[in-house]
């Protein structure tokens, strides 16, 4: 009953002030929702990272860092890693545990973007994110020599449509001069967007990749050779080795025995990378970005927890006759006390609860652009255990900062009597 | 004559920081129904001697007696609960809750006391807000103007509203700190005149204090603060 009144009161009270209030709601809406907002793309960056290739068992290349081969090979980022021989990769694809290999072979590039020469094979074994595949927004497959498949970005930034005339250039980052002009590519597919480092590849068969290496020897055109591109079929166009090999399990819990016996095996040096287990320990790298992350966003909590408290402390001495008022019909201390704690948990209340709608509502609206353009997957729209800890925690940290305020306003009704002192 | 409805003894108040007292008050005694003009010069310690009698201070020494009860030495919750039952205050101006209505600023003590809740209601009213309705009509306030903002009405009706809210409930003793000093001379007697005929309808108890001994002629007692207060700056 009194409780009721006390909210009522509450709630005539702020409505009265309702604009500086509103203005304080607002920061603690845009508060809440970049604290929230800062976490999902973290978890969101870290699951489109770590996930940018799955349903792939173990990436097996030449003996050296499992980083570095995911890296390059995935990401295709950093310094070329040592080849595969194309024996050891028939190897691999014919033992027992293995169910599918789809091979990788990089180094060329096209305007900037990374050219893999692989198999038809990659777009239905590439599987990225929660199990999803790679589909075609236009065009189709190659299947013959000089044929390109394009992801979005690559599509999207060089303006390239269906049948439009493109030409590789060796080496990542081109070589100057070092261009494949005799042999054209033309372009017969379009990836939909992923988000995935494949958004920024140029796809071309293995065998087109050994084509336009035919008449070059050692990152060179050799001289005075030239094949043109109608007499190249004659060639035995088998690639002699690959830079690396995707490679898919009957039964996943072989991974480790595999591993073993890949990493461990005589003859040509091999690395077998599991890819989940590497990106996560390369995404342990990047902790420090994270952590800023968090802490800025914390930042922006507690700023605009002060200006709650900012706002309640200045209005306290214009609202010291309305203490008095009702000190005057019957009110006491502590009640006066919870009408503004009342205000102070309201308030933060209203205020988390806008933001997870308002992070909601941008979620919603920009989720799939974001997975599109930056890779990242935005979680489902319910907030996570962890999310629903944070607004506790914004909760409490607002119920302090008008404690403060409370604690003052109580001083205050003790010190004035009756007649405030202004 | 009856036990007075207030009494001081020994009464001494001083602000904390200062050396002296600002009220030294051996006896004082009000009784019930009894009307006091009470004047003096500002800063003489009327405003404090106010506030103990509502019980929001507490006296450096001395007791107070309401009702024939000592009440200085109770627990702040219960003068607060006594303050809310017993007492009507009407301040100096800026009187009303601005975010509530005209009604609701006057029924405010029923909502903290039920006791005042059940008085308004023992007047043969049909409801909280009829009693609220005819106090106000009873002060020259109609029904036009129960439903302006309170912000909206002149600081006059403000001070009437400010009226009905300490009679409603029928309170054995009503303070008013300077009520009329934001009013114009004309309606400084209206108001005086209003008031002492309302409080004797509810047969209240009044201590109005004011600067301006005009308006003491209708008062069965008028007095100095000085006459039985020995500390202050005089």
């Amino acid at each position: 009953m009194k409780a009721l009144i006390l909210l009522r009161l509450a709630l005539a009270s702020a409505w009265n002030r309702r604009y500086a209030l509103g203005l304080t709601l607002l920061s603690i809406t845009l508060a809440a929702a970049l604290l929230l907002g800062v976490e999902r793309l973290r978890a969101g960056a870290r699951e489109g990272f770590s996930s940018a290739l799955s349903g792939t068992d173990l990436v097996v290349g030449a003996r050296g860092s499992h980083a570095h081969l995911l890296l390059y090979s995935v990401f295709r980022i950093g310094e070329p890693t040592p080849n595969l021989s194309w024996a050891a990769a028939q190897r691999i694809a014919a033992h027992p545990a293995v169910a599918w290999t789809v091979p990788i072979s990089l180094g060329d590039a096209h305007r900037g973007f990374p050219v893999v020469g692989t198999q038809p094979d990659y777009f239905k074994r590439y599987q990225y994110g929660d199990a999803q595949a790679l589909a075609l927004t236009r065009g189709r497959l190659f299947d013959s020599l000089f044929e390109a498949v394009i992801g979005a970005s690559v599509a999207r930034e060089l303006g390239y449509t269906l049948d439009q005339s493109i030409v590789l250039a060796h080496g990542s980052p081109e070589l100057e001069g070092a261009e494949h002009r005799d042999k054209p590519f033309r372009v017969v597919g379009i990836l939909a967007p992923t988000g995935t480092p494949v958004d920024r590849s140029v796809h071309i068969s293995l065998a087109s990749m050994e084509a336009i290496h035919v008449d070059w020897q050692g990152g060179m055109p050799l001289a005075g050779l030239s094949v043109p591109p109608e007499l190249v079929r004659k060639f035995d166009l088998t690639p002699k080795t690959i830079t690396a090999q995707l490679v898919g399990l009957k039964h996943r819990s072989d991974v480790f025995r595999l591993q073993r016996e890949l990493n461990t095996a005589p003859g040509e040096a091999l690395s077998a990378a599991m890819p989940g287990v590497v990106l996560d320990q390369l995404w342990q790298m990047l902790a420090a970005g994270e952590r800023t992350l968090q802490a800025v966003s914390a930042l922006v909590a507690a700023v605009s927890l002060a200006g709650l408290m900012a706002v309640i402390l200045a209005g306290l001495d214009a609202r010291r006759r309305e203490l008095a008022i009702l000190r005057s019909v019957g009110a006491r201390p502590r009640e006066v006390l919870a009408l503004l704690i009342i205000e102070g948990l309201g308030i933060t209340l209203a205020g988390c609860l806008l933001g997870l709608v308002l992070l909601q509502w941008a979620v919603w609206l920009g989720g799939a652009w974001l997975q599109s353009r930056f890779g990242i997957v935005v979680a489902g729209l319910w907030p996570g255990q962890d999310e629903w800890l944070r607004l506790a925690g914004i909760v409490a940290t607002g119920l302090l900062a008008s404690l403060l305020p409370a604690w003052r306003a109580y001083r205050l009704s003790l010190a004035d009597g009756l007649s405030p002192r202004l | 004559m009856s036990a007075p409805l207030i009494e001081l003894h020994g009464l001494r108040q001083r602000w904390p920081g200062q050396s002296a007292d600002c009220l030294a008050i051996t006896h004082f005694a009000l009784q019930p129904g009894e009307h006091l003009f009470l004047h003096g010069a500002s800063g003489s310690g009327k405003s404090s001697l106010l506030s103990l009698l509502a019980g929001v201070l507490r006296p450096t020494a001395g007791e107070i007696h309401l009702l024939g009860e000592r009440v200085d030495h109770l627990p702040a919750a219960i003068r607060d609960r006594l303050r809310g039952e017993h007492i009507g205050y009407i301040f100096q101006q800026f009187n009303l809750l601005p975010y509530l209505s005209v009604i609701d600023n006057v029924l405010l003590p029923c909502r903290f006391s039920s006791r005042r809740k059940a008085r308004a209601l023992s007047r043969g009213a049909a409801s909280l807000q009829a009693e609220a309705q005819r106090l106000l009509s009873h002060l020259d306030l109609f029904a036009a103007d129960w439903q302006r903002p309170v912000s909206a009405l002149s600081v006059g009706q403000q001070q009437r509203v400010a009226a009905a809210r300490a009679l409603i409930g029928q309170p054995e003793l009503l303070l008013a700190d300077e009520p009329t000093s934001a009013l114009d001379a004309q309606r400084q007697q209206d108001f005086v005149d209003l008031l002492l005929h309302e409080a004797n309808e509810a047969g209240s108890s009044l201590i109005f204090v004011s600067h301006d001994q005009r308006l003491a002629a209708h008062f069965g007692r008028v007095q100095a603060l000085s006459e039985f207060n020995a500390g202050g700056a005089a």
